[in-house]
């Protein structure tokens, strides 16, 4: 059997993980485990929290060197906070994701992070855009990432639709993080989901115990 | 000068993998063994319609998975052992193994070697391999009624899935280090049904469903959530195809088409999916 790497190969501490965005009718999810760990062996945090607001109704999440992700993270945030004022209007889900994308290419040997900005605006409602590790930006109706999505990609395959309603998206996406949680040892702990509408941001956690269960728990 | 125009292809010097996808999941009342059929040499496909679904007798098949060449050797030789199991057949040198007594199921006690030497004195046990070589079976019935009733002889007609995955997981664990191949064995016996068994490096676990291959990381979590016990017939192959079209449509080394093979008492039966035939999901 072929031996297959997937965690990222970052010294310090990186985040094995599992996030996903999942665009429904009205708004988009994004999610993530919480774990942390250095190397494959050491979980350094139990509940660190992925989700980074970049502005009201745009959040992003990150798979990678933490390190690398909060730094980009943190420029970004300051960027659109600039280039909405100068606009005098909310940011575009767009222009968050193109900041993160010149950062992510300009600066592309040195940083080593992937990620999923989604977010509502008034132009074109929910959205979810991937800015991947050397810089590609892409507008998807769903996407995954970090170490543990190989395993579900089968499962989203399946199950997504376009269009579904908020609880189904919700469980939906509960479902496929605790399935990856279930297979990849650098994932883990609660689930974090932000659901983004144009009305509200909300912030909905599933600890390890309420956590849905397969057939072999 | 010429080379450096028209340099050797890379796949004639690659090792020739089955990068897959193979699947065995028990339902009630046999097993569903997939595969996909795609053999790839580094970044070329060498094959594109192979079977990895071998058999190892008539109700017990493997799926191969790693190296092709590897697990087609593991295969052909526990086929090749298996064959003991077939009435009136050949003398092997190297296959050695004595008849294994037990005592009926309900008493759940282990025979104790000094009982199996005494039954060896008054004639009740022979090798496995003079039984076969010298008798045939209507001898081989005569000698089960003259043996006391709460014991009975492992050598029957058809071979425990059990036992042919423990041959195939002796060869892989003792040539551990020469050999990468990885092969799923799963049959049906009068004993305890369908079986599933996992053979990974030397290992050997049984299981209600395993899943091999590159192309198998990518349906974990489909697995995971779609498996139920005891599905009918009909639900298990529908599930092995959406399994097996889930991990093809995101594996690079999975493709071509499904092999297909059910396994349940009444002998197995092979089908093969094409490709335009496979199940469809959501794509952009």
């Amino acid at each position: 059997m072929d031996s297959h790497h997937s965690y990222s190969q970052v010294k310090g501490v990186s985040t094995g993980t599992t996030i996903l965005a999942v665009k429904f009718n009205g708004g988009v999810i994004i999610g993530s485990d919480s774990r942390a760990s250095m190397g494959e062996s050491y979980v350094s945090s139990k509940t660190i929290n992925k989700l980074i607001q970049v502005h009201d109704r745009i959040f992003c999440c990150i798979a990678g060197s933490l390190a690398d992700a909060q730094a980009v993270t943190k420029m970004a945030k300051f960027q659109l906070s600039f280039h909405s004022i100068q606009m005098e209007s909310p940011p575009l889900v767009k222009a968050a994701a193109s900041i993160m994308r010149e950062l992510c290419y300009n600066n592309k040997e040195e940083l080593q992070a992937g990620f999923i900005t989604a977010g509502w605006d008034r132009k074109k409602g929910p959205q979810i855009y991937v800015v991947s590790l050397g810089g590609m930006l892409l507008s998807q109706p769903f996407t995954i990432g970090g170490s543990g999505s190989t395993y579900i990609y089968g499962y989203v395959d399946a199950k997504f639709k376009p269009d579904m309603s908020l609880e189904e998206a919700i469980q939906f996406s509960t479902n496929a993080l605790a399935l990856a949680m279930g297979r990849d040892n650098v994932s883990g702990g609660v689930v974090h989901l932000v659901v983004i509408t144009e009305a509200e941001v909300k912030h909905v956690v599933v600890p390890g115990n309420k956590l849905p269960k397969f057939h072999d728990e | 000068m010429s080379e450096e125009l028209f340099p050797e292809p890379e796949w004639l010097s690659e090792e020739v993998k089955t990068g897959t996808t193979i699947i065995a999941v028990t339902f009630d009342g046999g097993v569903v063994l997939g595969s996909d059929s795609r053999v790839s040499a580094g970044e070329a496909v060498v094959n594109r319609v192979m079977n990895k679904l071998s058999p190892l007798h008539d109700k017990i098949y493997c799926a191969l998975s790693g190296s092709a060449a590897d697990a087609q050797t593991i295969a052909e030789i526990v086929n090749y052992q298996l064959d003991v199991h077939r009435p009136r057949t050949q003398y092997h040198r190297t296959f050695n193994k004595d008849v294994i007594l037990l005592t009926s199921p309900d008493d759940n006690v282990v025979v104790k070697q000094k009982k199996k030497q005494h039954l060896h004195e008054i004639g009740h046990i022979l090798n496995a391999f003079e039984f076969d070589k010298a008798w045939d079976r209507t001898v081989l019935r005569k000698i089960k009624e003259k043996v006391p009733h709460d014991l009975s002889i492992e050598v029957e007609d058809d071979p425990l899935v059990c036992s042919a995955a423990t041959l195939v997981k002796n060869i892989s664990y003792k040539y551990k280090e020469e050999l990468s191949a990885h092969l799923i064995v799963a049959g049906w016996d009068k004993k305890k049904g369908g079986q599933v068994y996992a053979t990974l490096s030397g290992l050997l676990t049984s299981q209600p469903f395993a899943i091999g291959g590159s192309g198998s990381f990518y349906i974990n979590g489909f697995v995971d959530a779609e498996y139920r016990k005891n599905m009918t017939k009909r639900e298990c192959q529908e599930f092995v195809v959406n399994a097996l079209t889930l991990a093809m449509g995101r594996d690079g080394s999975s493709g071509g088409v499904a092999y297909v093979v059910t396994i349940d008492k009444d002998g197995a039966e092979e089908k093969c999916v094409l490709g335009n035939e496979l199940p469809k999901f959501f794509d952009q």
